[in-house]
């Protein structure tokens, strides 16, 4: 079975590679970026998912989310973010986020988002 | 008095209340009695003009009646004896007998006659009926003697003759057929009867009323000026003896102010006199004066209480309105710092969150690492992962001690600080926002600034808010610049510019008001506290904007307020 792709994308390095190493852990083919520079060279290979921390240093999360969804809009992203506003959250979800998540997250509610947002871009592939 | 009147305004108001109170009574009560105490004045001499005018033609009306009446006295009696003389027959001026009979018919019918006789050419009384010894006398030196030469009646002054008593005498000439022949018919008239005249004056008790000759004799007594046939006490008056209407003037007597009306007797020597000291056109206008006065006070009075009333109405409206808003803006600071509490504990959480979320991950993973790999081979990882572990709990820390050190400082009143660190660490608070935003932040701090002395988290307060206005105003990648310089020895100023769309003019002169907001989610009280806080730390706050350019804010303040204060 071929391995689900996420895109992990947060300026926060420690976190990204402690998350990265814990969804490879759970058999998810994961890539780890801090910057969206960066993350744009491995969404060109299609992510099934993408983590997507809301406050980056190069571009705001918002953003990002429309250039993801503008490469390939089957591409499915949950936000992460720091703060619960919820101006971003309505904002993010009416741009085509999967869902929304406050910091910390706890790494198997995150691995049911992926796998509900996994079938959802199955579904749109169809 | 004073206290019964201020409990009267005051009425549950507080001091500052009542002085305005106070002041719009007084004011007021003031600007309406002034009108009342011009009509009271003008009207007050208009009408002692009025009164004196009528005592003057009261006066002058008593004297024209007296006048009157002696001269028709005076004139009667010539009248009488002059029919006497020229109706009834010679032997009646001859033979004594009938000469009595004829003065005693007379004297019955006029009033004061006391005697009556005939004088011949040479002026001796040949004739004589009365009380007295007069037989014989010789009068041909008397004035009136030679007076009536010329004339046909005469009116003698009143003099005290052979029988030495003030009596006047009035002579009627009878011309004989023969040429340069005559003779006089001489009546005597009691003084007493020219008294009783000028005691008919209805004058006061002060008063005078007497008559005198062209020389200034009095002819009746005087009560202030002297005795009949004395010379009258009044040198320093000019009396003038031609004129034939009533003359009043005021005169000085005694050194008291006085009026004097005279006016000559037609057909006699005399003038009748008369002084008035008693001042009656002085009696109505103090009437007047009394009941006016009365009536004003209660029309000041009622204006008083009518204008208390009001004033007292609108103020407490005034101060109710004052309490509300003072209760309103209290109730908007509050949620104003709510608002604020909620903004910074945004993002403390967002700060708090990330660190967080690290711990989180790197506990996880070493739970992961146990449950999926050998725990011997990872002895070196777990060390890393824990030492991440507690760089993130010291980032929590930080952020934590950071605003716990706010917190304490609001109230922690003077002390002395950098002001550059300062505004750093309010910087500092909202980095990761202006991190978001990709602002541009520009330091452009004068070094070797002297520590300022002020209540550095109130001004940290002010410049939290003005830091976080210009972060909303610029756009994404906008810039701020924060400047700090020292203007004089004691004042420094800190400017914070933005390169955000500006504040239209209109706009800019309201920012300071309470409730003015230009945001959306604003509560309008951000700049009017920071305003207050900055006047209060004894600085100046001043705005600069221009649309489509940005927006400067410049904060003065002093190094030292104490030197200020001293000042």
């Amino acid at each position: 079975m071929k391995k689900t792709k996420i895109l992990i994308i947060d300026d926060e390095s420690e976190l990204v590679s402690a998350l990265t190493e814990r969804l490879t852990l759970r058999g998810y083919n994961t890539f780890g970026v801090t910057n969206f520079a960066d993350g744009l060279k491995f969404l060109n290979k299609i992510p099934d998912v993408v983590i997507l921390d809301i406050g980056l240093p190069d571009m705001d999360g918002l953003e990002v989310l429309k250039k993801i969804k503008e490469i390939n809009s089957s591409i499915q992203v949950i936000m992460l973010s720091g703060y619960g506003d919820d101006e971003k959250v309505n904002k993010s979800l009416n741009y085509g986020a999967f869902d929304y998540l406050i910091k910390p997250v706890d790494i198997e509610e995150l691995v049911s988002k992926i796998e509900t947002a996994k079938l959802k871009k199955e579904e749109a592939e169809k | 008095m004073f206290t019964l009147i201020k409990k009267f305004i005051t009425k549950f108001s507080e001091e500052r209340y009542f002085h305005i109170k106070f002041k719009l009574i007084l004011l007021n009560t003031l600007f309406s009695a002034i009108p009342l105490v011009i009509v009271i004045t003008i009207t007050y001499f208009f009408i002692s003009q009025i009164v004196h005018d009528e005592f003057k033609n009261n006066l002058k009306w008593q004297m024209e009646e007296t006048r009157h009446s002696l001269e028709f006295f005076i004139s009667e009696r010539i009248s009488a004896l002059t029919f006497l003389v020229n109706s009834y027959p010679d032997e009646y001026f001859s033979d004594e007998k009938k000469f009595s009979q004829l003065f005693f018919n007379f004297k019955k019918e006029f009033e004061g006659i006391i005697d009556m006789g005939i004088v011949d050419e040479n002026g001796i009384q040949i004739l004589y009926t009365g009380p007295y010894k007069l037989k014989g006398k010789d009068y041909s030196q008397t004035e009136w003697f030679k007076g009536m030469l010329l004339r046909t009646d005469y009116v003698t002054d009143v003099f005290l003759g052979y029988r030495k008593v003030p009596h006047f005498s009035i002579i009627i000439k009878k011309q004989s057929v023969y040429r340069d022949k005559f003779w006089l018919l001489r009546v005597s008239v009691n003084m007493d009867i020219l008294q009783k005249f000028v005691s008919n004056l209805e004058i006061g008790t002060q008063d005078d009323a007497f008559l005198i000759n062209k020389e200034r004799i009095l002819q009746t007594n005087s009560k202030l000026f002297g005795n009949v046939l004395e010379p009258l006490k009044l040198n320093n008056i000019r009396i003038e003896t031609d004129k034939r209407s009533i003359i009043i003037h005021d005169i000085d007597l005694n050194k008291k102010q006085a009026y004097i009306a005279y006016v000559p007797i037609k057909g006699t020597p005399w003038i009748l006199v008369t002084t008035i000291c008693s001042k009656p056109y002085k009696k109505i206008p103090s009437f007047f004066t009394k009941e006016v006065t009365l009536i004003s006070l209660l029309s000041i009075i009622i204006t008083f209480i009518v204008i208390t009333k009001s004033i007292n109405t609108l103020v407490n409206r005034i101060e109710k309105a004052d309490h509300e808003r003072e209760i309103a803006i209290a109730n908007a600071e509050h949620s104003d710092k709510l608002a604020a509490i909620g903004r910074l504990a945004a993002g403390v959480a967002h700060e708090i969150n990330n660190p967080l979320a690290i711990i989180n991950e790197k506990a996880g993973l070493m739970k992961d690492i146990i449950q999926y790999g050998d725990l011997a081979q990872n002895k070196d990882r777990f060390t890393q992962l824990i030492d991440s572990i507690q760089d993130s709990v010291t980032r929590c820390r930080t952020i934590t001690h950071r605003l716990l050190s706010f917190s304490k400082k609001i109230d922690r009143g003077r002390e002395d600080f950098d002001i550059n660190e300062a505004i750093k660490e309010v910087v500092g608070f909202i980095e990761k926002e202006i991190q978001t935003k990709g602002i541009n932040m520009i330091f452009n701090f004068q070094e070797n600034l002297p520590k300022i002395i002020t209540d550095k988290g109130q001004l940290q307060q002010v410049l939290l808010n003005i830091i976080n206005n210009a972060v909303d105003a610029v756009e994404q990648g906008g810039t701020i610049d924060i400047k700090t310089v020292l203007l004089d020895t004691n004042h420094m100023e800190i400017s914070i510019k933005d390169n955000g769309p500006g504040i239209p003019k209109d706009k800019l002169k309201r920012i300071f008001e309470p409730f003015y907001t230009t945001k959306k989610k604003g509560t309008g009280l951000g700049l009017y506290i920071s305003y207050g806080i900055i006047k209060k730390l004894g600085g100046d706050i001043q705005v600069e904007s221009e649309v489509g350019k940005g927006t400067i804010f410049k904060l003065k303040i002093p190094v030292n307020p104490e030197l200020e204060e001293i000042k």
